[in-house]
């Protein structure tokens, strides 16, 4: 592939990679998420088959705008198929900053094994994976997507009261549900989702994580 | 000994459950407490009493005929006896296991006689019914007997029309009501007719056929015995089973029961004659007609019965169909002809005649009003009224009347300038008045929400609406019928005028025809995207051409004909018929197709053997030029009745399918309901939606088209209706401040942010109007004195004040009510247009070769979630949509390209020490499709595709050469290698994705400018979205699937929403945004999508009951057996089966009281636990 599609598609996987930080609550500076092509390439080169970038240097880490030492690493494996040597090495890396969230944006899959090994991990160090053609753009954008909102505990109960509901009478998402994921939703959190409507003009309704 | 295989017995596998820990059942899913694996082995037969299996006493022969089940417990006992005996008489043991396998057979299929897996030696020979095949299917225990049950007090005959009965009416034989009783008590109020009743007895009509006592609860027959001594000794409080008598509530149906309109409470009228009679009106929810078709009719057996079929049910109550809000029950046919006719222009009646047609008014029995009889329209020199005078009567007959409709709209045959319009067509009523415009289907008939009926009915309710409507049903007959209405042989025979405009229109399409023919023939046709040359011809060219030649003529028909062809005139009204049907029956019946295509080849290469071979020209593939009346050629003939079966075929298959598609469709909508917060939950309180609809306003009542109502008419209709002629006009600061201040007050508190922002917006627009038409006129804002310039959007303070407490009052109304099964409703709004749909199945979407499912297919797809669909269509926007060359770009990064299509040529090369393959690529060709491929990305595509190529074994020279090398190999050698990539190497994808067959670049015309995007034919959103170039946030799939697996569940929602509305628009069908929007809600409401199937229904309900009365009822049965699960009873399906009333609609409603007394009653002490009830001595 050539290195002028290849510098493009780092960015774009790179700059939805910043929205998603930034909608999951991290420190993300405005700069970054406005980042055009051209400051990418500025900053990072525009040779990748060379290693300019490499992506290895585009490893992310960011903090959690509330709590700083909530920080999460954003892996970007050379490989396109990562192997469960990858995530040994990205977890060694992990324990030693004392990080226990991360992201790998992979090229085009992972071994069964290393799959297995993120789930293994799962309590202790959450890892999640991404395919780079998922990040191409950010789905959250899409026309079809309403606005969503992940609630917090409170929010959630207030809810539960004004309807007096059980939670498992609300509507449901999947855990594995591209959104579900673009926010690293966890099971038992609710998402409040603002959807327009022709007859209403808003909308608001509300799933749970299954 | 280890044996590998064992065959082990029935007792064997007792034994082992037997042996099964208690602790552990709960492993396997049992419910401990009840059951144990072992009682899964049968070891007694529990034999029905005789009742189940009735023996019937034969009138052929001597003897019984007995039931099944006996049969089997015959044999059963006799194999039982055969073993006992083969034991005492030692038999070889192998006879005896064979005899224990066969008692287990017959044991089986006592419970199950369509089991699968029995030997062919032993399969029974002939069919047995078993405990299964009682309870499944739909003549079964479930379907047949327990969710829906045969009823008394229920009649069914033919059904005949009778303008004269109100619309809410219907006639019942003498005869139907001398056998309908109703059991009505006797109380002081009723007690003397109630005594002429019981006189009369069963013979005579108003009479009564048993009375039952209070005191003794006796039944006693009235045909024998002295009623007059009867009579006389009724007491109050006794049941008297009275005749049904005029005004009875009963509910009229006609099956196929597809909506709830398709059962409505009527009032009875007893009537002589043999049949069921109806206003012609109300043909339209039950989708009667008279050639013969048979209604059932019921009589409610209580009062609460009747009050709420009366409310909830009653024909006024249902003018409109919840499906999009449209009336249903209107005017048809010769209604709307008369209606027509009597509101032209040129139609007088002198003082008799005048007088002889409202007279017809009055027929109304019980209801003698007055009729006002309005001044003549022409006085001198005779007094003349014009029929749009008389119609006026329909709305308003006197001037008691307080209705004032007003209505302002196109007809069917609007040309321009309004009132002015040159057909007439522009229908003004002012205050009841018709001032102009003749009546027509869009003014009178169903399916327009422009129908002066349903103005009526919204301005001034259901009981004004209904009356109006029966009064046009006994005026326009009697009009039709003394001005007289046929059709003859002179109506069908064309002019000389129109032959010739036909000939014209013949000859140039058959020119053009011959145009194309030739140009495809001399191969200079231009195709079309993604199609080949004949495709072109054949779907773009010729089919279009000759479509449209029939309605050329039907146009034509329509400007030679003479105004009085009653043909025309019905066409012209939209009573009955089309300018099309004209068209066939005069000028030319037109081209005949199948599947959408022109008659295809039935023979070698010719579709009749009268043409010749391989010809395209129209006679040859199924054009009539002929018309009906000139009379169609053999080959004509044959032609149209192949188009003709298609279409039976298409009716009988598709009432199959959509049959089955409602009843799904309803299964699993059936228990959604609005609660009192406004949510929509099941029958578990699992939440649907929070709001119905979004704004939780009710489907029937949307009053304009888009919206929830038309301000305009509204305001219109008031300042019509309150005319405040001393009231100045107010400034349009005044009409800002006083609606600010009443719409932000305490009245409008009920209402919704949504309403009251819709309201604010239309008062804003109202002032701005006010505003400049003041100013273009330069007079002041305040009116100061009477000035005529005011009456130009005048709004007095009055006006504004009615008009805003009746958009409160219309909100109000629309608000949809606690307890409303939105649930069936949508269910039958979908699934009931679906019978009316076409099953043509394919559509062009923009370029002809993109063709989409549509109609009852595609719905079925979307409801089913079918994963592969077979039309998957993905929707790209581009991020440069104006740009041809840049779409060409983007169209070749997605489209798969393979080496062949852009090799000049692949050959095999063998020299002396080598031998490989030699590819040129053709670089004029990669330009032109804009490919972004090289060599080298050709090279590493090469060894991508899985041929055993190694990286080295391909070498690049220069642009445009590669060459391959084969190697050899165990298993080949190198010549056969070399043969197998000449095979294979020109299907390498070089470029593109994936599960892509086709893009094609559609181009939208409008405005001018061009606007380029692309559909892709496959299943690969993901990449597609990724791909670069494309406008990744607004490219849509129609698949669900793809869309859940790649945007998540809210665009699957979004999707299955979008793609029912667009095949039902495209089929014509109007469907309320609110129904698509519950089905889309119910199917993703748990978080993935689930089909309307069975599959997805057991994963939405939990109840045993419904699902077995749904499909696979023993599956179900047997499951909730072994896992012992418990039934709430709450859904629908479950309350009808236990008969007991169901928790939606008015069951919805419950009484919550907090008793003073403790809830729970004291334990009652045993029996045994009272000393003094035991023995002395005996206890310790």
């Amino acid at each position: 592939m050539d290195d002028e599609a290849e510098t493009y598609k780092l960015w774009r996987v790179r700059k939805t990679v910043m929205q998603l930080c930034h909608d999951r609550g991290y420190l993300v500076t405005q700069d970054e998420l406005d980042q055009t092509l051209d400051q990418f390439k500025e900053q990072y080169g525009d040779k990748p088959s060379e290693g300019r970038p490499s992506r290895k240097d585009l490893t992310i880490l960011v903090a959690h705008n509330d709590d700083p030492t909530d920080q999460m690493f954003v892996f970007f494996p050379e490989e396109p198929k990562v192997a469960i040597k990858t995530i040994k090495h990205y977890c060694t890396q992990m324990q030693e900053e004392n990080i226990s969230r991360a992201i790998i944006i992979v090229q085009s899959g992972m071994t069964p094994s290393a799959k297995q090994s993120l789930s293994d991990m799962a309590p202790k160090y959450i890892l999640e994976q991404f395919l780079e053609s998922e990040m191409l753009i950010n789905i959250t954008e899409h026309e079809f997507v309403p606005e969503h909102v992940v609630m917090t505990p409170e929010e959630k109960a207030e809810l539960l009261a004004r309807y007096k509901l059980k939670e498992h009478h609300l509507p449901k998402i999947q855990q594995g549900d591209p959104i579900a994921r673009y926010f690293g939703l966890k099971r038992g959190q609710v998402v409040k989702i603002i959807r327009p409507s022709e007859t209403a003009g808003r909308y608001i309704s509300y799933r749970l994580v299954q | 000994m280890y044996l590998s295989q064992e065959i082990i017995n029935p007792l064997m596998v007792q034994d082992l459950f037997q042996r099964i820990p208690h602790e552990e059942i709960m492993l396997l899913g049992m419910e401990s407490e009840n059951s144990r694996p072992q009682d899964l082995i049968l070891t007694r037969l529990l034999v029905p009493p005789l009742c189940i299996r009735p023996s019937v006493i034969s009138d052929l022969k001597s003897g019984t005929n007995e039931d099944d089940l006996t049969v089997k417990l015959s044999e059963i006992i006799l194999l039982n006896d055969v073993i006992e005996k083969h034991r005492q008489g030692g038999a070889k043991m192998s006879m005896i296991m064979e005899d224990w396998d066969f008692l287990q057979l017959q044991c089986a299929l006592y419970i199950n006689s369509e089991m699968s897996g029995i030997p062919l030696s032993m399969q029974p020979k002939k069919f047995t019914r078993g405990f299964c095949q009682r309870l499944k299917g739909k003549q079964g225990r479930f379907r047949g007997n327990l969710s829906g049950k045969r009823v008394d007090f229920s009649s069914r005959t033919v059904i005949s029309p009778d303008p004269n009965l109100s619309i809410d009416e219907v006639a019942v034989p003498i005869h139907v009501a001398k056998i309908l009783t109703y059991p009505e008590k006797v109380t002081k109020a009723n007690i003397q007719l109630m005594k002429k009743l019981i006189r009369n007895g069963c013979d005579v009509h108003p009479g009564a056929n048993f009375i039952v006592q209070r005191s003794n609860n006796q039944k006693k027959f009235l045909k024998y015995g002295n009623r007059k001594e009867m009579a006389n000794g009724i007491k109050y409080g006794d049941i008297v089973e009275r005749h049904l008598l005029d005004g009875d509530v009963v509910l009229f149906n006609r099956q196929p029961s597809l909506h709830k309109l398709s059962i409505m409470a009527h009032k009875a009228r007893v009537m002589p004659h043999r049949t069921f009679r109806l206003n012609e009106c109300v043909c339209g929810p039950y989708n009667a007609d008279f050639d013969g078709d048979e209604m059932n009719l019921h009589l409610p057996q209580t009062e609460e019965a009747k009050a709420e079929a009366l409310t909830l049910m009653g024909v006024k109550s249902n003018l409109v169909t919840p499906r999009n809000g449209e009336p249903l029950i209107a005017a048809i046919q010769d209604f709307i002809t008369g209606g027509y006719l009597l509101t032209q222009k040129d139609v007088f009646f002198d003082r008799a005649r005048a007088c002889q047609i409202v007279a017809s008014l009055m027929s109304d029995r019980g209801k003698l009003y007055q009729i006002d009889l309005p001044r003549p329209a022409i006085v001198k020199p005779v007094k003349l009224w014009t029929g749009k005078q008389l119609f006026g009567l329909i709305l308003k007959p006197n001037h008691e009347s307080r209705v004032k409709v007003n209505l302002r709209t196109k007809g069917k045959n609007y040309s321009d300038s309004e009132d002015l319009c040159k057909n007439d067509s522009y229908v003004v009523v002012y205050n009841s008045q018709l001032m102009c415009g003749a009546m027509d289907k869009s003014t009178l008939g169903s399916g327009s929400k422009n129908n002066i009926f349903y103005i009526l009915l919204r301005d001034y309710g259901e009981q004004e609406a209904a009356d109006a409507m029966s009064r046009l049903a006994r005026m326009c007959p009697v009009f039709l019928s003394n001005r007289g209405f046929s059709i003859g042989i002179g109506d069908v025979t064309p002019g000389q005028g129109l032959l010739r405009a036909k000939m014209n229109l013949l000859s140039a399409g058959y020119n053009k025809c011959d145009e194309y023919i030739h140009e495809l023939n001399s191969g200079k046709l231009q195709t079309q995207a993604g199609c080949s040359a004949e495709q072109t011809l054949e779907v773009a060219m010729i089919l279009k051409e000759l479509s449209v030649i029939r309605d050329h003529a039907g146009k034509a028909c329509l400007r030679e004909l003479h105004k009085s062809n009653s043909p025309l005139t019905m066409a012209v009204c939209g009573s009955k018929g089309s300018f099309i049907n004209i068209s066939q029956m005069i000028a030319c019946v037109g081209q005949q197709a199948i599947s959408g295509q022109r008659i295809p080849n039935g023979f070698e290469d010719r579709a009749l053997p009268h043409f010749q071979r391989h010809s395209k020209i129209p006679a040859a593939k199924g054009f009539v030029k002929n018309s009906f009346y000139s009379g169609l050629t053999p080959s004509e003939f044959f032609f149209h009745t192949m188009a003709g079966r298609e279409g039976l075929v298409d009716t009988a298959v598709k009432t199959a399918e959509t049959g089955y598609m409602q009843r799904r469709l309803v299964k699993s909508l059936e228990d959604l309901c609005c609660h009192y917060d406004g949510t929509v939950r099941n029958s578990v309180n699992d939440i649907c939606q929070f709001k119905y609809g979004a704004d939780g306003l009710d489907p029937a009542e949307m009053e304009a088209k888009e919206g929830e109502m038309d301000f305009d008419r509204i305001m219109q209709h008031i300042k019509n209706k309150y005319s405040c002629p001393g009231l100045y006009a107010i400034s349009s600061a005044k009409v800002k401040q006083i609606s600010e201040e009443i719409i932000n007050g305490k009245d409008f508190e009920v209402c919704s942010d949504g309403f009251k922002g819709n309201l604010k917006k239309y008062i804003d627009d109202l002032c701005e109007r006010i505003k400049t038409c003041r100013k273009r006129y330069g007079v002041d804002e305040v009116q100061a004195q009477p000035n005529v310039l005011y009456q130009l959007e005048r709004v007095t303070i009055n006006q504004l004040r009615e008009f805003l407490k009746m958009c409160r009052a219309k909100d109000i109304k629309a608000q949809l009510e606690p307890g409303t099964t939105v649930g069936a409703l949508a269910a039958q709004s979908i699934g009931e247009p679906g019978t009316q749909m076409t099953l043509k199945t394919f559509h062009f979407a923009g370029v002809a070769s993109m063709n989409i499912t549509l109609g009852v297919p595609r719905i079925k797809e979307i409801i089913n979630a079918s994963k592969n669909i077979s039309t998957p269509i993905i929707t790209a926007h581009l991020e440069r949509d104006d740009d041809a060359d840049f779409a060409r770009l983007v169209k070749a990064r997605i489209e798969k390209t393979k080496l062949g299509e852009v090799s000049e040529f692949l050959e095999e090369v063998f020299l002396p020490d080598d031998c490989f393959i030699l590819i040129k690529l053709d670089l004029e060709r990669i330009k032109l499709l804009k490919l972004e491929v090289s060599a080298e990305t050709i090279c590493m595509s090469i060894c991508a595709a899985k041929l055993k190529v190694q990286p080295g074994d391909v070498k690049i020279h220069g642009d445009n050469l590669i060459t391959v090398h084969p190697q050899e190999t165990a298993k080949s050698s190198i010549y056969y290698s070399l043969q197998f990539l000449k095979g294979t190497l020109p299907d390498v994808t070089i470029k593109g994705i994936p599960n892509v067959s086709r893009a094609v670049i559609h181009v939208d015309d409008k405005g001018g400018c061009s606007k380029y995007k692309l559909l892709v034919e496959g299943d690969n959103l993901r990449e597609v979205i990724a791909t670069r170039g494309i406008k990744g946030t607004h490219t849509t799939s129609n698949n669900t699937y793809e869309m859940d697996k790649t945007l998540g569940i809210e665009a699957a929602r979004r999707t299955i929403m979008e793609e029912i509305e667009y095949t039902m628009k495209s089929h014509g069908m109007s469907i309320d945004h609110r129904h698509m929007m519950l089905l889309a809600d119910l199917m993703t409401y748990k978080g993935e999508v689930l089909g309307i199937t069975r599959f997805g229904l057991a994963k939405m309900k939990e109840s045993v009951l419904m699902l077995a009365s749904f499909e696979r009822t023993s599956d179900h049965l047997f499951d909730a057996a072994y896992y012992g699960q418990k039934d709430t009873i709450c859904g629908v399906s479950e309350c009808i089966i236990m008969g007991i009333p169901m928790n939606v609609g008015t069951g919805i409603f419950k009484l919550l009281h907090k008793s003073d007394k403790d809830p729970t009653p004291p334990k009652r002490k045993l029996i045994f636990d009272n000393p003094d009830f035991h023995i002395p001595g005996t206890s310790s």
